[in-house]
């Protein structure tokens, strides 16, 4: 008896060393500082939300009533350090981009201190990818036009997200994409009748207004690997019920929104922000 | 590699060779019916050697020192043969008495209970599982097992197991040698298995011989009855939920038998009354038995066994709109069965070796199907119909060639090729009016080659070892896979009544089972490996320490594991099973899933009385449980859903009476992981700012309340020597009517009242739920 208890006391020893810590920190919920930011050379203030989770599942409350009004907000690129002020208007922290510019391929940290607890993240602006080929096609009366893109590598990790402009076009037509990491080629579809209308107008003969060619504009938001992440699981976790314990779906659990903030929650993201041009012929 | 085949071969003819005629061998049977007894422990005297019958109920041992043989099996009287000048022609049959049960205590020898080298087996007899009270008086060979040491329960009134941390889908289940894939009725409140037609049950969750592969976890072997060999016999019952009935006896008396037992639900007249005009829901499930066995001479034995199960849900709802006259009609029906067949040859070469060849087949196959018809006042009618099916078919074959070289050494060798056919998703759509049939099937095929050998062997009478290998190659389409699987395990006599014992074993599986419910719904999926998931393999290392008190009568086990996991498979976040109808992308599985990595260790204790009065068992565990899948939980290690920190069960049989017994189960666990939200927060920057996002705290960070539930029955058994013998029972399933927590769902305190609080709220499923059975039996 005294062996086999020296040796269950030597697996259990062993085992507890695990390296796998599971048991979450689910005491003092309150106290969890939520930080959101995302970087990008074309912001013209470049702000950070800062709040704290709501342990209670009452009255829903909105960010501005959730957000922190007395946090110590820095961002750091290398030996820069800069403080954030709070604006009781947006609720966020500011700084103005022309103070603390934000330039792509370099990293920047994120500090935030709420009473004793510090809360950091870090991230990097991606550099502007080029995108060797650039197609356009018209398929049939324009209703379904595309452009696709080849990346110079398979493994390119950003993402697109696109918008494309008509020309002389009042609004934009909102397309929609997500280039993942193994994806060589993006297709973006411009699927709007409203588009090939003059003055934004509904219902008129498209053969009438089209001109011999279109410029489409693609805002292309390349983002860097831990937004791709957060998006990823902003979409899983629509797809997912939001508790595990159903009776006819135990496997699909809820998605765990996706964090890179160290001691606290949400997710600091560096994004680069242009425009390609395509001109599209038109074929009547 | 030939090099390796060759090996192996090798290793198989040398089993062969050695031949001597200083053995003796035989089998030992039931005195009254002549089946085969399994598991019966042979000592060998003056050595005082043990050795166990197989399933054939055969054994050999070396005759150089033999004086006498003493064979001892639970339930039967204990009978010694003295060897001393004596002629004995081989085979020897050797017949076992039950033992009257009084209610007095019996007294029981040290020397009959299990042999020491068995570590992580346990052998469940078909009259404990009927000593067990039941769900709606229903005897389960899976609930029996649900309360042991080492296995976690399923979701409430589920039959799943989940056996050291493993998944469901990690225990291979055999009847008759052929594997069982789906064993549920009833959306897994009910196994398959018929009780009545179940001669012996063995468990492995450690321990595993190297003659069975294909799961992680565990090996759950089911041995069908033979059938009387003496006279004719009937028995059933009509219960609440099902009635069954067997009929088994001799062929040729002493020669041959055989058994069929058929069950089938008697829920359909109650389901009737609940339905209403335009809307119906139908139910049933059966299964049937059969075996026939022939002992075709004294050294040759076949039987030929089948099961066929199937389960149907029918669900119609109609209706018609009184202002169009729009007639509607849905009906959804979901159906799901085995069908398995084994042909099982014995063959003893000579008092030495040995010959088993098994051949098996299995058909698992679901549909879900979905047929809509839409019929306008005065148009034409639209019918859409629409399915969605799975299945796996097996072919087997399997030979193990037994030596018995000596006293000491025991060895087994043998190969198994087997042919897996996978579909894991049919869909097919028809749409009568407007568009021709679409049906898209995927269908996949492994193959599979497996050596294996192993030898036990007592080292002295103090130490024993069993060790064996199994390699196996396994064909998937574009990859080959060559897997190797040590076992080994020790046993060390401390003291008479103490040992002290320990075991490694490697395993690996290449069926893996994709649930969407965890409750044996149609929607579950049968897949192989493939190319881009390679086989799952599990390496466990467990010791134990076996004593017996109280002299002899009480049995006390102690047994710890660690047990670590790679390749397993999950779902990706985001997909679920259940819409795969509807999803395109579902049909090519690989990507929903993704790989990970497991590690489980715990404590089991256990204590069994397994004579007397009082009969019964005790059983905690104390285990842990943790995932790691670098594409979920943000690549954080998460408990599974199997992760269940305490269970204990208490199982009791009183025998108050000659003619009553009382037996009570008492189960208390853990709650199991789930994800919960246990707060939410606000995010400021994709514009979703007054959409709060839930906090969960990580992937299963909470836990469901804890479960307990209490089980009783009361049996009036039969008078003796009748022709006819009816037994009562009246059992109630949670006697206190405790509400477990089924499932969990969020709702507002207050649905009138604006800004009322969220909660989260249980569900419950089964109260307090009373039966009555009759059992009869001819003779």
């Amino acid at each position: 008896m005294k062996g086999f208890i020296i040796l269950a006391t030597l697996i259990l020893g062993g085992t507890s060393c695990q390296k796998w810590k599971v048991d979450p920190e689910i005491d003092n919920i309150n106290d969890f500082v939520v930080v959101n930011t995302a970087l990008s050379p074309s912001n013209k203030v470049v702000s950070v939300y800062v709040g704290r989770v709501n342990a209670n599942f009452g009255t829903v409350e909105t960010s501005q009533k959730l957000a922190l009004t007395d946090a110590e907000v820095y961002l750091r690129e290398s030996q820069v350090k800069q403080r954030l002020v709070f604006s009781a208007k947006t609720k966020l922290y500011e700084v103005d981009s022309q103070t603390f510019p934000i330039i792509a391929g370099k990293t920047y940290a994120l500090e935030v201190v709420v009473g004793t607890k510090k809360v950091t993240a870090s991230c990097q602006i991606p550099e502007k990818v080029l995108l060797p080929l650039l197609e356009a096609q018209q398929n049939g009366r324009l209703i379904n036009s595309s452009v696709s893109w080849k990346a110079s590598k398979a493994n390119q990790a950003f993402m697109l997200l696109g918008y494309s402009f008509y020309e002389n076009q009042g609004g934009p037509v909102i397309t929609y994409a997500n280039w993942d990491f193994n994806q060589s080629e993006l297709i973006v579809s411009v699927e709007n009748e409203q588009t090939f209308t003059k003055n934004n107008e509904i219902g008129l003969n498209i053969d009438r207004v089209l001109p011999p060619f279109i410029d489409v504009f693609v805002e292309i938001n390349q983002y860097d690997e831990n937004a791709q992440k957060y998006l990823t699981s902003i979409k899983n976790s629509n797809d997912t019920p939001q508790l595990s314990v159903d009776f006819f779906d135990k496997f699909s659990s809820p998605t765990i929104r996706y964090s890179n903030v160290n001691n606290g929650l949400g997710i600091m993201i560096g994004y680069n922000r242009y425009i390609i041009k395509k001109a599209i012929p038109i074929v009547r | 590699m030939k090099r390796f085949f060759l090996v192996m071969i090798l290793t198989i003819v040398l089993c062969w060779k050695g031949y001597s005629q200083n053995a003796i061998g035989g089998f030992v049977k039931d005195s009254s019916s002549k089946e085969p007894l399994e598991g019966v422990t042979v000592r060998v005297y003056p050595k005082e050697s043990i050795v166990q019958t197989n399933k054939f109920g055969y054994f050999s041992v070396s005759e150089q020192l033999l004086d006498s043989l003493t064979f001892s099996c639970v339930g039967y009287s204990e009978q010694t043969f003295s060897l001393r000048n004596s002629q004995f022609r081989f085979p020897i049959i050797v017949l076992l008495r039950t033992t009257e049960i009084t209610l007095n205590e019996v007294r029981v020898k040290g020397s009959d209970t299990q042999p020491i080298e068995e570590i992580g087996l346990i052998k469940i007899s078909r009259n404990q599982i009927k000593q067990l009270p039941g769900l709606i008086g229903e005897k389960d060979v899976l609930k029996a097992i649900q309360m042991l040491p080492g296995v976690q329960k399923g979701a409430e009134g589920s039959t799943a197991l989940f056996v050291r941390g493993g998944g469901a889908d990690q225990n291979l289940i055999l009847l008759d040698d052929a594997v069982v894939y789906n064993p549920n009725h009833f959306f897994g409140f009910f196994s398959v298995f018929n009780a009545d037609a179940i001669s012996q049950v063995n468990f492995y969750k450690g321990g595993i011989p190297a003659s069975i592969g294909g799961r992680l976890s565990s090996v759950l072997d089911i041995r069908q009855k033979e059938g009387d060999k003496t006279e004719l016999k009937a028995m059933g019952s009509i219960g609440f939920l099902s009635s069954k009935i067997s009929l088994e006896g001799p062929v040729k008396k002493n020669v041959s038998s055989f058994i069929l037992s058929a069950r089938r639900t008697n829920l359909d007249p109650i389901l009737m009354l609940i339905n209403s005009p335009g809307q119906s829901f139908k139910y049933r499930f059966y299964d049937l038995n059969a075996k026939f066995s022939v002992q075709v001479n004294p050294k040759n034995k076949v039987y030929v066994s089948g099961f066929s199960g199937d389960d149907n849900l029918g669900i119609l709802d109609q209706n018609t709109n009184s202002r169009s006259g729009l007639r509607v009609s849905n009906q959804s029906r979901m159906r799901w069965g085995n069908t398995t067949g084994t042909i099982n040859w014995f063959s003893i070469i000579d008092n030495r070796h040995s010959i088993s060849s098994v051949f098996t087949y299995t058909n698992y196959k679901s549909v879900l199907s979905d047929a809509s018809t839409r019929t306008p006042k005065n148009g034409e009618t639209l019918d859409i119909n629409s399915s969605f099916g799975s299945g796996i078919r097996d072919y087997t074959l399997k030979t193990t060639i037994t030596k018995n070289k000596d006293s000491r050494r025991t060895q087994e060798a043998g190969v198994l090729f087997s042919q897996r056919l996978f579909i894991p998703s049919i869909f097919s759509a028809k749409n009568v009016s407007t568009s021709p049939d679409t049906t898209k099937a995927q269908r996949l095929t492994s193959k599979e080659i497996s050596f294996y050998a192993s030898e036990k062997f007592s080292i002295s009478p103090k130490i024993s070892t069993t060790y064996g290998l199994r390699y196996t190659i396994l064909g998937v389409k574009d990859k080959v896979y060559h897997l190797l699987e040590p076992r080994v395990s020790f046993a060390f006599r401390l003291a008479n009544d103490a040992i002290l014992k320990a075991a490694y074993d490697r395993t690996s599986q290449n069926v893996n089972l994709l649930q969407s419910s965890g409750f044996g719904l149609s929607t579950d999926l049968y897949v192989p490996s493939t190319a881009l998931f390679r086989p799952s393999v599990s390496s466990q290392v467990s010791i134990g320490y076996e004593t017996r008190m109280s002299k002899g009568q009480i049995n006390v086990s102690i047994e710890s594991y660690l047990k670590k996991q790679s390749h397993i498979l999950g779902f990706k976040e985001g997909v679920s099973l259940f819409l795969i109808g509807d999803d395109p992308k579902a049909f090519d599985w690989q990507k929903n899933v993704t790989a990970g990595q497991g590690l489980s260790y715990g404590i089991e204790m256990g204590v069994r009385k397994p004579y007397g009065q009082l009969t019964g068992w005790v059983s905690y565990t104390w285990a842990k449980a943790v995932v790691l899948f670098n594409e979920l939980n943000n690549g954080l290690p998460f408990y599974p859903f199997q992760d269940r920190r305490h269970d204990l069960s208490i199982v009791s049989s009183l025998k108050i009476t000659q003619r009553l017994q009382f037996s009570a189960n008492w189960i208390l666990t853990s709650g199991f992981p789930v994800t919960l939200p246990l707060g939410y927060y606000s995010t400021g920057i994709d514009n979703s700012g007054l959409t709060p996002v839930n906090y969960y705290g990580g992937r299963n960070a909470s836990r469901m309340p804890i479960y307990h539930r209490l089980d009783i029955s009361l049996t009036i058994l039969p008078k003796k020597s009748k022709k006819l013998s009816s037994t009562w029972e009246f059992g109630i399933f949670n006697a206190y009517n405790r509400r477990n927590a089924f499932n969990a769902y969020l709702q507002l305190d207050n649905r009138t009242r604006p800004n009322s609080n969220l909660s989260v709220t249980y569900g419950h499923l089964l109260p307090l739920i009373p039966s009555i059975t009759y059992h009869f039996k001819f003779r």
